[in-house]
């Protein structure tokens, strides 16, 4: 077993050592050959070149004359018309270059620098004339190559010789920087530090639990079975904290820009720096932030809920959670030198795919990374959704019945068949994408189609949306009917609202492509369909009123975080109905009010939900309650500063500011909203720290509770808290309160059953005859 | 050649003294308040619902114990349902996307089914847009003639007589520009210029005073010109545009072979709340137009990621009345859609 993991690792490392020589384009750039139609003969320092006239320090925007050239012992001048060839350019093209030979509209001009052609090889010396850049801090790097040729003809090499030198010339400005390290060797230094310091800071953490026992021997036997479990409650508590503490960063990024947009035409941030940002903002705070957070509810709560011992297949759980572990590092490479990858989350080809090109019109340097890593996250959610989905229909114990699993349950089913179904196109787009940028292949370049991408991503990122916003209604669902003291309003129409969300999540997809230049009739079907996705919202906001009416609701702090989540969702869903529409998706598309539109959405909605969720099953996973001070405090800031800051992004996107700018001009008229938000984004993100106190603090000194500290009356709340491993030691039976109670149909229902009734009766009767 | 009409001198201050919000006179601001109004109704009921439900049924306030249902752990509670109730909760709901739905497909043909007839109208004003990292090329379809209004100076440039400037109050000297040659002209001696007029090269005068400031400008915009990242186009027509990523037919150093063919833009013409995405690689581009009301000088803005420098890649578009023409004419959607008004 040990020996296979090796060799594994070794051909993993193996490959990714060799990912770096994959340059080959189908005739890209980079494939050039070094001499413009390459170099005759043997490399050998039998040929000399010689470069003069360029200077060693350089002014601004001067004119240099230089020449180039080259002599050979060896290589005699014979042919009046062959006798030698150059290539010479600047290493990212600093400065411009041009010939001034006689036939200088002779000379090619390729990949950014210059080379003879047939007409100006016969002589051994060239003159040109380069004019310096207009920033005297650059460092212009001439790389020359310089080709001596025996004239006898293309067709032979024997005898040809050339040679390769490089020149660099300073601008006057200019301090030579020290060499930088690789970003690989940068990553894992990185991550190695970030490694050992969490291994002190928990070896700390552990020593001063108890300092007289304190062994590394003791410490390993705590730390390991954190490293190797398979329970599903651990694994969920680790989900969480991943997911919780790439929030937090996810935030921090945020804060950032806002920095960086509070006042027009700022430079707190470098155009690099701030496209790698928000890029890697919006995939931490979907990827992962919010996947995982929701994952570890999941884990944690689903397998209590329907009474099961643990998922159905716990390595594999495990597994899915190491994977996301890996990816996290990927993603963010680059992020410390400001060069990670600026894609955007949606990753849109052909500038996604450009990574290769290594100029500034592709992507920064972190890019294939961050794709890989993206990759990895969609490996993860293929077997977490496996696995729900099979303990879901396998597990659920004696009484748990289709329509007696509680909400929470219903909408992870739902979300993770949702995942489980959209993955494999995203996945093919993550590798397709990948091929185009490490292995040359053009599915989305030059020659395939980068509105396909699109279609593979949204066909996946839609019903992403809902796979994530699903659980948070489930919570809500959950938090409000036990906060009310009663049972949900309208089970049934819940669940099946929810499946009507699933499955009309699936078409409307193409609602994010409405401006690509789609057909008309295309775009009226997608609005149709995205219109639809109201109704089944509508009928669960409704339903969950109708809960609270006519209950007696307890103010707790998860209670008022979903009241926050039904005020704050209703209006991210109103907003939504906006974009579908002609007239007004070509003036949002793409702009402020989308970016407003889906934090009222992901924020208001689902990370609402989850703040309700930590402080609803926070007893169940501790033993301990949370603070409620704190908790109200928490709310009324967090709530408010939210609302402060992303309300008036509504109005800067409809005055025409384009998400992902880096900055915008005094007199556009931007100035003074975006200032207010960057202000209350700031207290919104300040104000998180008050949850991580809270946590913090409640772990150790939170008032200790029993089983079920809030009146649930689902399965989790029938073992202790926290839970034993395995979870029920017998497999516990749900009762039913419904059982022998008469069930009572309003005439209206008899009348609109009635048609269902015959069919049924007809299709008994023939069963039977 | 450098567009030397729309001067930061010259620039009307975007900020300060213009409204930000799209034109009034759009399908967008039709819409929008349409649709803002029922959305206002929707979460009126929803709130004041919302607010009431949790004021009135508080614990402590309604105390009657036999309301609360009794909540057993391991028991599924006892349902609460009423078909009646959760019917209507569908049907409201349906009923209103059906009826914003009908009002949405009131724009839809407006805004994107109508384009491809237009394509065919020849009073449409056409003009190309091609995006490049990261600027706009704008490259003109049909020509245009045109001359600021109201400004009490008048020029007439024509085939039979040359050029001749009426010039008013003020007006010290005029610049004129024939192709790419230009010349001044001192008005108190020269009204008139022996050149004609010739439609396919670009012609310009403007009239300045003794400052050098710009006090009236006449300007011939042949067809094919370009014009790089600001844009003139004429009011109370139909303005097409034809939307490109690099495209190959204008690159002279096109290289089918090169992996870099361009990248995803979008033009964004916020003040008619208009934009569509230039997509590489995409045969014949596509297709967006606009209509110009009221002359003023407006922002272009790129809308999708298009790389590094994004942010900047923006520019300026002017509306202008056609010669002899003036911008009062109510031109638009706004003003032919009854329907869609009410």
């Amino acid at each position: 077993m040990k020996g296979r993991a090796v060799a594994l690792l070794a051909i993993l490392l193996v490959a990714l050592a060799s990912t770096s020589s994959f340059e080959a384009r189908q005739n890209g750039i980079g494939n050039v050959e070094p001499a413009g139609c390459g170099c005759h003969g043997e490399m050998t320092s039998d040929t000399k070149i010689i470069v003069e006239g360029l200077p060693d320090v350089f002014n601004a925007s001067e004119e240099y004359l230089f020449t180039l050239t080259i002599s050979s012992d060896k290589v005699p001048v014979t042919n009046p018309d062959q006798n030698g060839g150059f290539r010479i350019f600047v290493e990212d093209g600093v400065g411009t270059l041009e010939s001034l030979d006689v036939e200088d509209s002779s000379v090619l001009e390729i990949d950014g620098g210059l080379s003879h052609n047939m007409e100006i090889n016969d002589r051994r010396s060239w003159s040109f004339k380069w004019t310096a850049p207009a920033d005297d801090t650059a460092i212009a790097n001439f790389v020359v190559y310089g080709n001596a040729v025996n004239g006898d003809g293309a067709a032979t090499d024997a005898g040809d010789d050339w040679n390769r030198i490089e020149v660099a010339a300073f601008g006057i400005n200019a301090n030579p920087t020290a060499p930088s390290a690789e970003a690989l060797t940068i990553l894992m230094t990185v991550i190695g530090l970030a490694l050992g310091l969490i291994l002190i800071g928990s070896m700390w953490v552990f020593y001063t639990r108890n300092p007289e026992s304190f062994s590394i021997g003791n410490f390993w036997s705590y730390l390991k079975p954190w490293l190797t479990t398979t329970d599903h409650k651990m694994v969920g508590i680790l989900y969480f904290l991943y997911g919780f503490f790439f929030f937090l960063v996810g935030g921090l990024l945020a804060l950032l820009f806002r920095i960086q947009l509070a006042l027009p035409e700022n430079d707190f941030l470098t155009y690099d720096e701030y496209n790698s940002f928000f890029t890697l903002h919006g995939t931490t705070m979907i990827f992962l932030a919010a996947m995982p957070m929701i994952a570890g509810f999941m884990n944690y709560i689903l397998p209590l809920q329907i009474g099961a011992k643990d998922l159905a297949f716990p390595r594999i759980n495990a597994l899915g959670f190491w994977i996301i572990v890996a990816a996290a590092p990927l993603i963010f490479t680059g992020v410390w030198s400001g060069e990670a990858a600026d894609i955007t989350w949606v990753m849109y080809p052909p500038y996604s795919s450009l990574a290769g090109l290594g100029t500034e019109q592709g992507p920064n340097p972190g890019t294939i990374a961050f794709i890989s890593g993206i990759a990895l996250l969609g490996a993860s959610s293929t077997l977490s959704g496996v696995n729900f989905v099979t303990t879901t229909f396998t597990m659920r114990a004696n009484g748990v019945g289709w329509m007696k699993m509680p909400l929470f349950t219903w909408s992870v089913l739902i979300s993770v068949f949702m995942l489980y179904v959209s993955l494999p196109a995203f996945v093919i787009g993550i590798f397709f994408l990948l091929f185009d940028s490490t292995i040359g292949t053009t599915f989305f370049t030059s020659g395939g189609d980068p509105l396909l991408f699109q279609h593979l991503f949204w066909f996946f990122g839609h019903p992403e949306v809902y796979v994530v916003v699903v659980p948070a209604f489930g919570i809500v669902s959950e938090v409000l009917a036990t906060s009310a003291r009663r049972s949900i309003f309208g089970y049934r129409s819940m669940v099946y609202a929810m499946v009507g969300i699933g499955v009309v999540g699936f078409i409307v997809w193409g609602h994010h492509m409405l401006t690509s230049g789609m057909s008309p009739a295309w775009r009226s079907a997608f609005m149709i369909t995205t219109m639809a996705v109201a109704i089944p919202t509508g009928v669960k906001i409704f339903n969950w009123l109708a809960t609270l009416w006519g209950g007696s609701l307890v103010f707790k702090t998860h209670t008022l975080w979903s009241l926050g989540f039904l005020i704050t969702f209703t209006l991210g869903g109103l907003s939504g109905m906006f974009f579908p529409v002609a007239g007004l998706d070509t003036q949002f598309h793409d702009g402020y009010f989308v970016v407003a539109h889906f934090h009222y959405v992901f924020i208001g909605g689902i990370i609402f939900a989850l703040f309700s969720g930590i402080y609803y099953w926070f007893p169940k996973v501790t033993g301990r309650r949370m603070n409620e001070t704190l908790g109200l405090w928490h709310f009324l800031i967090a709530f408010c500063s939210y609302n402060a800051a992303f309300w008036p992004m509504h109005a800067v996107g409809i005055m025409g500011m384009p998400r992902r700018t880096h900055t915008y001009a005094a007199d556009s008229g931007f100035a003074e909203l975006n200032m207010s938000i960057s202000i209350f984004a700031i207290i919104f993100g300040l104000s998180q720290l008050i949850l991580v106190w809270n946590i913090i603090r409640s772990v150790k000194k939170g008032q200790k509770v029993g089983k079920d500290p809030w009146g649930g009356w689902s399965l989790e709340w029938a073992v202790t808290s926290p839970p034993p491993t395995p979870s029920f030691a017998v497999e516990p039976t749900l009762y039913d309160a419904n059982e022998g109670v008469e069930t009572h149909q309003t005439k209206f229902e008899s009348i609109f059953r009635a048609p269902f009734r015959a069919m049924n009766n007809l299709w008994n009767k023939e069963g039977k005859s | 050649m450098r567009n030397r009409l729309i001067q930061p001198s010259n620039r009307r201050d975007m900020g300060a003294d213009r409204e930000l919000w799209p034109d009034e006179y759009t399908v967008f601001n039709i819409l929008y308040d349409k649709f803002l109004f029922w959305s206002i109704l929707v979460g009126m009921f929803t709130f004041a619902w919302l607010i009431i439900a949790i004021l009135r049924y508080r614990e402590g306030v309604d105390p009657v114990a036999d309301k609360v249902d009794v909540l057993k752990v391991g028991t599924f509670p006892k349902e609460r349902h009423n078909f009646d109730l959760e019917f209507a909760w569908f049907f409201g709901p349906t009923i209103l996307v059906v009826w914003v739905t009908i009002l949405a497909f009131g724009s839809m043909n407006i805004v994107w089914g109508e384009v491809q007839n237009l394509q065919n109208d020849e009073d449409s004003f056409v003009v190309e847009a091609n995006g490049q990292q990261w600027y706009w090329d704008f490259y003109y379809q049909d020509e245009l003639t045109w001359e600021d209004m109201d400004t009490g100076h008048n020029v007439t440039w024509d085939t039979s007589n040359g050029l001749s400037i009426d010039a008013g109050p003020g007006a010290v000297s005029a610049s004129v520009t024939y192709g790419a040659s230009t010349a001044n002209l001192v008005l108190a001696n020269n009204t008139t210029l022996d050149v004609l007029f010739n439609e396919f090269i670009f012609q310009d005068v403007d009239i300045l005073d003794a400052e050098g400031k710009i006090l009236h400008r006449w300007q011939h915009i042949p067809i094919e010109y370009k014009m790089s990242g600001d844009l003139i186009i004429p009011c109370d027509t139909n303005v097409l545009f034809n939307i490109y990523s690099s495209n190959p037919l204008r690159d002279s150093a096109f290289d089918e072979s090169n992996v870099y063919q361009g990248v995803q833009h979008a033009l964004w013409l916020q003040e008619w709340g208009m934009k569509e995405d230039a997509v590489p690689g995409l045969e014949g581009g596509t297709w967006m137009y606009v209509q110009p009301n009221e002359a003023g000088t407006f922002p272009i803005r790129c809308a999708e990621y298009c790389g590094n420098q994004h942010s900047v890649m923006n520019g300026q578009v002017e509306v202008v009345a056609k010669e002899g023409e003036t911008c009062d004419e109510d031109f638009g959607v706004y003003f032919e859609n009854k329907e869609l008004r009410e």
